[in-house]
């Protein structure tokens, strides 16, 4: 996927939009629900937004906790996640069936993310707790934002912006 | 402006450990996963102790910033710990109330998880205490360029990481005013239900992502402009480089593994 200078700086400053939402706008309840998840929708619209996504989510990944591990896992979770959602969606007309998919797809694959805690701490005992709470998390999130995106594309228009 | 501004939790000082090559620290925080793995006894997890507390004592970082990074995780480093008190298996009970059974061996399991978390985060806080985000990002691209060779477009990943870490304080004063205009209108953030926080983050997102938008159309003109094509023989601006500190810290690293196998 080549980008030209337009589209690399689009997603560089796409990049920056998520890191602030994420500083911005705090996780949110007990679920730890972090609204910047909606970005991960943009690539539905134009798969070159997966750049600026994924190098969002590793920056943003560094004022978590893990740290550099978060980087790499979450991004990795954001990537493969990704990769499976092309690959479905190939066929797939409507918007809004494509947007419910990623969501479960985004929150099916979180198990990287509690399997990299899991082994970090050598404790699988909790696995499945912090997994199911992980996904239930990002599946709240991407389905409650997915009508604000649909709202911003009416805005913005996602797919034109990154075809010039 | 805003205190929230700092990417990662950057604290500029002059240390040991902020001099070294930001390779090295990224690499070190790896490996320590990896040694941390063999350490199945008290000596070991106590030795693993003494080595991060000695690097957070070098770094000349105050307690409290590593405490910080503890926070968040709090409620899951307690909860995995009981987890592990309550139903790790065991032979010698400690004490037993209806089903719920603690022994000796839950108990020793459960400490040792504890620690491994907070070592895991301190080493973490450490990196990113010590080492600027940009920083970071060079040290990524270095670590991630024999990928290039399979098709992996590591500079241009360096290319937007820096310029989005470039663009977030501007985009972060950006949000601050569109929000504060927001509420001057009326606006709340940050209040009621999931949904009614939604809906209030529509009026922000839209002169958000517009500013955003009308920033990279600027900028990719200019670029265009200077000739910018691709990082095809490019130099860098920041270069970095391995010292003899870095070295020491390699045989620290190799030391603390032989010592750590040897414990357990």
């Amino acid at each position: 996927m080549k980008l030209s200078t337009r589209q690399l700086v689009i997603n560089a400053l796409f990049a920056a939009v998520y890191i602030v939402i994420t500083i911005f706008l705090p996780s949110y309840g007990s679920l730890q629900l972090r609204l910047s998840e909606m970005f991960a929708h943009l690539p539905l619209f134009n798969k070159k937004y997966a750049y600026g996504l994924l190098l969002g989510v590793a920056i943003a990944n560094f004022q978590s906790g893990f740290g550099v591990y978060d980087v790499i896992f979450g991004t990795l979770h954001s990537a493969i996640s990704l990769l499976i959602v092309f690959l479905l969606t190939k066929k797939i007309k409507s918007m809004s069936k494509k947007l419910v998919l990623n969501s479960m797809i985004f929150a099916a694959m979180s198990f990287i993310v509690a399997g990299m805690i899991a082994y970090l701490t050598q404790d699988w005992v909790a696995f499945w707790v912090i997994y199911a709470s992980i996904a239930a998390s990002i599946a709240i999130v991407m389905l409650a934002t997915a009508p604000i995106i649909l709202a911003l594309d009416k805005h913005i228009h996602f797919r034109q912006l990154m075809m010039k | 402006m805003n205190n929230k501004l700092v990417i990662g939790q950057y604290l500029p000082l002059d240390s040991f450990i902020h001099r070294l090559d930001p390779r090295t620290k990224l690499l070190g925080a790896f490996a320590f996963v990896g040694i941390i793995f063999f350490a199945d006894s008290w000596q070991s997890y106590a030795l693993l102790s003494l080595f991060v507390l000695l690097g957070m004592m070098i770094s000349s970082v105050p307690i409290r910033y590593f405490l910080r990074g503890i926070r968040p995780l709090l409620f899951l480093i307690l909860f995995t710990t009981c987890l592990q008190l309550l139903f790790a298996p065991g032979q010698t009970i400690l004490f037993k109330i209806g089903f719920i059974k603690v022994t000796e061996e839950g108990l020793i399991q459960a400490a040792f998880i504890f620690i491994r978390f907070l070592l895991i985060i301190f080493m973490s806080t450490l990196l990113t205490l010590t080492t600027m985000p940009l920083a970071i990002a060079d040290g990524l691209e270095s670590l991630m360029r024999p990928l290039a060779k399979i098709k992996v477009p590591v500079h241009e990943i360096a290319l937007i990481l820096s310029i989005a870490l470039r663009f977030v304080p501007t985009l972060m004063e950006e949000a601050d005013k569109i929000k504060d205009a927001q509420m001057a209108r009326g606006a709340t953030f940050g209040e009621g239900k999931l949904k009614d926080q939604m809906k209030a983050i529509v009026p922000l997102l839209i002169p958000l992502f517009i500013n955003a938008i009308d920033r990279a159309e600027e900028l990719a003109t200019a670029m265009t402009a200077r000739g910018y094509k691709d990082g095809q023989g490019r130099t860098k601006y920041r270069e970095i480089s391995y010292g003899r500190n870095d070295l020491y810290v390699l045989l620290a690293f190799i030391g603390l593994t032989g010592a750590v196998l040897w414990l357990s």
